[in-house]
C-alpha cells in the first residue's frame, strides 16, 4: 500500500513537475494475487505489485498524456515534462472542458484487511478444498482463486485531492468429468470486496453437482426457446450492453442503443439497470479517474432508457455534467460503469423452471461478443451447465449451444421473471463488480458444438 | 543484469531446484485523433521485474516495479514461498524438457526510429487522415487515425546460465470511419480492424501505408454500406480477405494447438482444445491445400524474437501440413510432457505477468490462386473482409465470426455490396472445404495486438501471414436482423 498522505503526495509532486497550464496526476497501485488450479493441482500462483501514475498536461484547450512507473523524483519530472511536450503539438480543442474542479466526496471504505493480507498459503488452502471435493467424486476441477488490493489518488491544479482504495476477491472454478466432447462440465463462481464472503465449500459443491448433471449431453434443435439465465450469464449480457452503448460518447455520436431512444422503452418493463457504486459488495470508489465525485446513475427503468453515464469530455459535448465514470488516462472517452446492477424480481429459480413447457436452462455464457453494437446484437455460447426444461423440469443436459440475439430488442425485452436473489460476478475489469439475478426471458439459439 | 543475477541467487538459496527472471522497460507513445482533433496522446514509460521460481516441482511467480538488487531478492523469495503454498494442492513434479541455455542478443528490424519523428508530422499525417475519411460520406459521425509506437528491452537470465537481451521496437498505424443512420452504424478500416496493422518495424511502416490515400475510400465504404442489402442467409461459397482470414486462422489454429490448452490448464479461463495429442499426426485437420506454421522469426511479425521467454531459440513448426494435424505450441514443461523438445512459444505480455503458451507468427501457406480466379470460381457466393466480430467455444470448434464488408458473388464476378455479413462452421469441416488459396504476392503478415490469454489476463501480440482464401459450402448470414 502506498497511504493517502504519501500517494496525495506524490501526484502533487507530480502536477508541481510540470509547466503546464493545467495538470492533473492519478496514482494507481494495484497489489494483485491469482492462485490457478487445473487437473485438480495448482499449476500457477503469482503476486504482483505495479504503481502507475498519470499525468495530465493541459495547455490551452490542448491535452497530453505521460504515464511511468516508477516513483522517483527523476521519473515524476521525466512523466511530466513527455506530457506537456505531447500537448504542445497537438491542435486546440474548443469543447475541451478543462480539469475537474474541487469536489467534497463520500466517505467510502471499500478495504478488507483480510483480503489485502490474505497470503498464498490461504489461497491455497481455499481451493485445496474444492479440489478436495472433486477428488471424492473422481472429476477434475479447475479455476482460479484472486484477491486484489486497489488504491486510487486523483490531483489537480484546479484543487482536487482525491483517494480511496479497496479490495476485491474473486472465485471461479469449473469442475469437468473429462475434456472431450461428452464430458460433463460445472461452474460457480462468487466476487466480493471481502474474500470472507466466499463460501469455497459451497461453490465447490455447487459446482461438482453441476458438473455430475451434465454429463452425456444431448442436442438440440437451434431456435427461439425460452430460458432460465443463472445470474452469471445477466451479468454477461450486462457488461456486453456495456461495452456496446453505455458511453456517453457512443450516445451522442449516436452510436449507443440510448441514442435518440432515451425516455422510450428499450426492455421488457420488468428490467431496471443501474449503475451504482454505493451497491454493498462492490468496492465502492466514490469518484472517477479525472476526480469529479461518481454518481448513481439509472440506466433503465421499468423498461425505459433513462440516463448514460458521462466522462468530462463526453458531457461537454452533450452539454451536461459527468456523472463521474471516466477511465484513467483518456481511455474509452465517454466513461464506463463499473457497478452495475441489475434489480431483483420476486421470482425464484425453481419457479421459473417450473412455469416454462419447454426451454432451456443457462449456467453461463462464454466468449460472448458484440456482432452489431447499435442493435446490442451479440453471439457467444452456453457452458458448464446447459439443460433442457421439459414441463416444469430439467429433464436432460444439453451440448453447449451457440446464441445470436439482441440483448435490448431479444433477451431483456422478453423477460418475464426476475429471481428475488441476486448475485456479484467478476467481470475481469479492476474494481467492477457487476450484481444480476436470474432471469426468465426468451433467447435465440443459433447452432450447437460437436 | 545485477538485479537479476540477485534474484537468481537468492531463489537458489531458497530452495528453488529452478529460477529465471526477467526485466522489462517499455516506451511507447500512442496518438489518436478523433474528427480531426486529439482523442488521446499519450507517452509512456514501464519497467518492473518477475521471477519465476520451481521449488519442489511447483512454480511460483512474484513481479514487481521496483528494479534494485534489494527488491529482486524480495521478489525471488517471494516466488519461492509462492510456489512452496501450491505444494499443498500438488499431484505431479512439474519438469522441464532439456534447453541449451543461451548467451546472446537480438534486436528487431527498425530504419527509421519512430521517436526522430517530430510530433507535429504525426499529427499532420493523422488529421489528414481523419479529413478524408470524414470526406467520404454526409453520415460519417466518427472519423478516427491513430499511430502507436512501443520500444522494449528485456534482459533475461536463467539459473542454468542463460543470459539474453533482447529489443524490440514495433509500430501501428490504421484509419477508420464510423458511418451512422437510420438505425444503422457500419464501420470500415484500414489496413485492417486492430489498430490498422503493427509490425516490428521503424516509423518507415507507418508512411508505407499511405493512410490518407486510403482513408477517404474507407469513409466511402462506410457510408455506402448503411444503404447496401443485408448479408443473405444460407449455405454457399465463401471467399475471405487476408484480414478476416488472419482471425480465423488466429481463433481456430492458434488457439487449439496451443499445448498448454490441450492439456486443460486453460480450461477454466481461455478453454481447452479439440486437438488433442491422439490426433498428433494422424488427424485431418483441413484440405490437402491447407499447411499453417508457425514461425517465430519472420522478419516484422509480431510473433517475432530472437529467443522466446524461457530462452528457447525462434524457430519453425508445422501445424498443420497437406491438411494433417502435426504440430503443437509449445513450452519447456509441456513439450517434456509429450517427450519432445520446446519449440519457444513461451511468452509473457509484460514483466508482471508469467510466461504461458503463445502463439508466434501462425500463418497460412500461399496458395497458386489470385483472388480474381478465386470469384471467377465461384457461381454463388459472398467475399467478406475486416475483422468485426468473434466468438468461438471454448474446444475451438464451433465458430461464428462477422466482417466489416461483403460482396454478393454471382457467375463468377463481384456483385453488389452486403452489410452485416457473418458466417459459421465447424473448424474441421471448415477447413475441410478450402479450395483455393491465394498466391504469395497476396500474402499479407498481420499483426493482432490484442490476444487474451490467462490469468491475471495477458494481452499478448501475435503474428498472422495470410492470403485470400475460398471455403465452398459455408452458413453465411447467421441471426436475425
Amino acid at each position: 500500500m502506498v497511504g493517502k498522505e504519501r500517494a496525495l503526495g506524490i501526484c502533487e509532486a507530480a502536477i508541481s513537475a510540470s509547466d503546464a497550464d493545467a495538470a492533473e496526476a492519478v496514482l494507481i497501485f494495484e497489489a494483485d494475487s491469482l492462485t490457478r488450479f487445473a487437473n485438480s493441482e495448482i499449476h500457477q500462483s503469482s503476486t504482483v505489485d505495479n504503481v502507475t501514475i498519470l499525468i495530465r498536461a493541459v495547455l490551452g484547450t490542448r491535452e497530453g498524456w505521460a504515464t511511468a512507473n516508477q516513483i522517483t523524483h527523476d521519473a515524476l519530472l521525466d512523466a511530466a515534462r513527455r506530457a506537456v511536450e505531447t500537448a504542445r503539438v497537438q491542435p486546440e480543442t474548443p469543447d475541451f472542458p478543462g480539469l475537474a474542479g474541487p469536489a467534497e466526496y463520500e466517505e467510502a471504505d471499500g478495504f478488507d484487511e483480510t483480503t489485502a493480507a490474505y497470503t498464498p498459503m490461504q489461497r491455497a488452502h481455499a481451493v485445496s478444498g474444492i479440489i478436495r471435493q472433486a477428488d471424492a467424486h473422481e472429476l477434475n476441477a479447475s479455476g482460479s482463486l484472486r484477491t486484489r488490493t486497489m488504491e486510487v489518488a486523483v490531483a489537480n491544479s484546479r484543487g482536487v485531492r482525491a483517494w480511496g482504495r479497496g479490495t476485491d476477491a474473486s472465485l471461479v472454478t469449473v469442475v469437468m468429468t473429462g475434456f472431450e466432447s461428452s464430458a460433463g462440465s460445472g461452474y460457480a463462481e462468487a466476487a466480493s470486496r471481502r474474500v470472507g464472503d466466499l463460501d469455497f465449500e459451497a461453490l465447490g459443491a455447487r459446482a461438482v453437482q453441476k458438473c455430475m448433471a451434465t454429463r452425456n449431453p444431448q442436442d438440440v434443435e437451434p431456435g427461439e426457446y425460452e430460458v432460465v439465465l443463472e445470474p452469471s450469464a445477466v451479468a454477461t449480457a450486462m457488461q456486453e450492453l456495456a461495452y456496446m452503448g453505455i458511453n456517453g460518447m457512443s450516445f451522442i455520436e449516436g452510436r449507443s442503443y440510448a441514442s435518440g431512444r432515451l425516455g422510450t422503452r428499450v426492455t421488457s418493463e420488468a428490467v431496471t439497470i443501474v449503475d451504482d457504486w454505493r451497491d454493498p459488495g462492490t468496492s465502492p470508489l466514490p469518484f472517477d479517474f479525472e476526480g469529479v465525485p461518481r454518481q448513481r446513475v439509472p440506466l433503465i427503468e421499468r423498461g425505459v432508457a433513462v440516463g448514460m453515464v458521462y466522462d468530462m469530455a463526453a458531457a461537454a459535448k452533450a452539454s451536461t455534467q459527468s456523472t463521474g465514470h471516466a477511465v484513467p488516462g483518456g481511455d474509452m472517452r465517454g466513461g464506463f460503469p463499473l457497478h452495475l446492477a441489475m434489480s431483483p424480481g420476486d421470482s425464484t429459480i425453481p419457479e421459473m423452471i417450473a412455469g416454462i413447457e419447454r426451454g432451456i436452462y443457462v449456467t453461463r455464457f462464454n466468449y460472448a461478443n458484440p456482432v452489431h453494437p447499435m442493435k446490442t446484437i451479440f453471439t457467444g455460447m452456453t457452458k458448464d451447465g446447459t439443460f433442457l426444461i421439459e414441463d416444469g423440469k430439467i429433464t436432460r443436459p444439453l451440448r453447449n449451444l451457440r446464441f445470436t440475439d439482441s440483448i435490448l430488442d431479444g433477451l431483456f425485452a422478453k423477460v418475464t421473471a426476475i429471481s428475488r436473489q441476486t448475485e456479484l460476478s467478476p467481470t475481469g475489469i479492476s474494481m467492477a463488480i457487476y450484481r444480476a439475478p436470474a432471469v426468465r426471458a426468451r433467447l435465440r439459439f443459433t447452432g450447437s458444438t460437436v | 543484469m545485477k538485479p537479476l543475477e540477485m534474484a537468481l541467487d537468492r531463489a537458489r538459496a531458497a530452495g528453488a531446484s529452478y529460477a529465471d527472471a526477467r526485466s522489462l522497460q517499455t516506451a511507447e507513445e500512442g496518438l489518436t485523433m478523433r474528427n480531426g482533433r486529439v482523442e488521446q496522446a499519450r507517452s509512456g514509460a514501464s519497467f518492473g521485474l518477475g521471477v519465476r521460481a520451481l521449488v519442489d516441482g511447483q512454480w511460483g511467480f512474484a513481479a514487481g516495479s521496483v528494479v534494485s538488487e534489494a527488491e529482486a531478492a524480495r521478489l525471488a523469495r517471494l516466488a519461492v514461498d509462492i510456489a512452496r503454498a501450491s505444494g499443498a494442492a500438488r499431484k505431479r513434479e512439474v519438469r522441464l524438457a532439456p534447453l541449451a541455455p543461451v548467451v546472446g542478443t537480438w534486436e528487431s528490424p527498425c530504419r527509421v526510429d519512430p521517436w526522430s519523428v517530430p510530433m507535429a508530422h504525426k499529427v499532420q499525417l493523422l488529421q489528414e487522415a481523419c479529413g478524408e475519411a470524414q470526406a467520404g460520406g454526409n453520415d460519417v459521425r466518427a472519423a478516427m487515425a491513430y499511430m502507436q509506437a512501443i520500444r522494449e528491452r528485456s534482459d533475461f537470465a536463467s539459473t542454468e546460465g542463460a543470459r539474453i537481451a533482447q529489443t524490440s521496437t514495433i509500430t501501428s498505424a490504421g484509419v477508420r470511419a464510423v458511418a451512422v443512420g437510420a438505425g444503422e452504424m457500419q464501420t470500415r478500416s484500414y489496413p485492417g480492424t486492430f489498430d490498422g496493422n503493427v509490425r516490428q518495424a521503424g516509423y518507415e511502416f507507418i508512411e508505407e501505408m499511405n493512410l490518407a490515400a486510403n482513408a477517404r475510400r474507407v469513409g466511402e465504404e462506410a457510408q455506402a454500406l448503411l444503404s447496401a442489402e443485408q448479408c443473405p442467409s444460407g449455405t454457399m461459397t465463401l471467399i475471405l480477405g487476408a484480414n478476416q482470414l488472419a482471425l480465423q486462422i488466429h481463433e481456430s489454429c492458434g488457439h487449439p494447438t496451443e499445448l498448454d490448452r490441450v492439456y486443460g490448464t486453460e480450461a477454466s479461463f481461455a478453454g481447452t482444445s479439440f486437438l488433442t495429442t491422439e490426433k498428433l499426426g494422424n488427424y485431418r485437420y483441413g484440405s490437402d491445400l491447407v499447411t499453417i506454421y508457425a514461425d517465430s522469426r519472420i522478419p516484422g511479425g509480431l510473433g517475432t524474437f530472437g529467443y522466446d521467454d524461457e530462452g528457447t531459440p525462434a524457430c519453425r513448426t508445422d501445424l498443420v501440413k497437406d491438411g494433417m494435424f502435426v504440430g503443437y505450441l509449445m513450452s519447456r514443461e509441456t513439450a517434456h510432457d509429450l517427450g519432445r523438445a520446446s519449440n519457444g512459444a513461451m511468452r509473457a505480455s509484460g514483466w508482471d505477468r508469467m510466461p504461458i503458451i503463445r502463439m508466434t507468427n501462425i500463418c497460412l501457406a500461399p496458395g497458386d490462386e489470385t483472388i480474381e480466379s478465386l470469384i471467377a470460381g465461384t457461381d454463388d457466393g459472398v467475399f467478406m473482409d475486416g475483422i468485426k466480430s468473434w466468438s468461438i467455444d471454448d474446444r475451438r470448434l464451433n465458430f461464428q465470426f462477422g466482417s466489416e464488408i461483403g460482396y454478393r458473388i454471382r457467375n463468377g464476378r463481384r456483385a453488389e455490396m452486403i452489410k452485416n455479413p457473418t458466417y459459421t462452421g465447424i473448424t474441421p469441416e471448415f477447413w475441410g472445404q478450402c479450395d483455393g488459396i491465394a498466391g504469395p504476392d497476396e500474402w499479407v503478415l498481420w499483426g493482432v495486438p490484442n490476444c487474451g490469454k490467462g490469468e491475471p489476463l495477458q494481452i499478448m501480440r501475435v503474428g498472422h501471414g495470410t492470403s485470400p482464401a475460398r471455403f465452398r459450402n459455408v452458413k453465411v448470414g447467421v441471426g436475425r436482423w
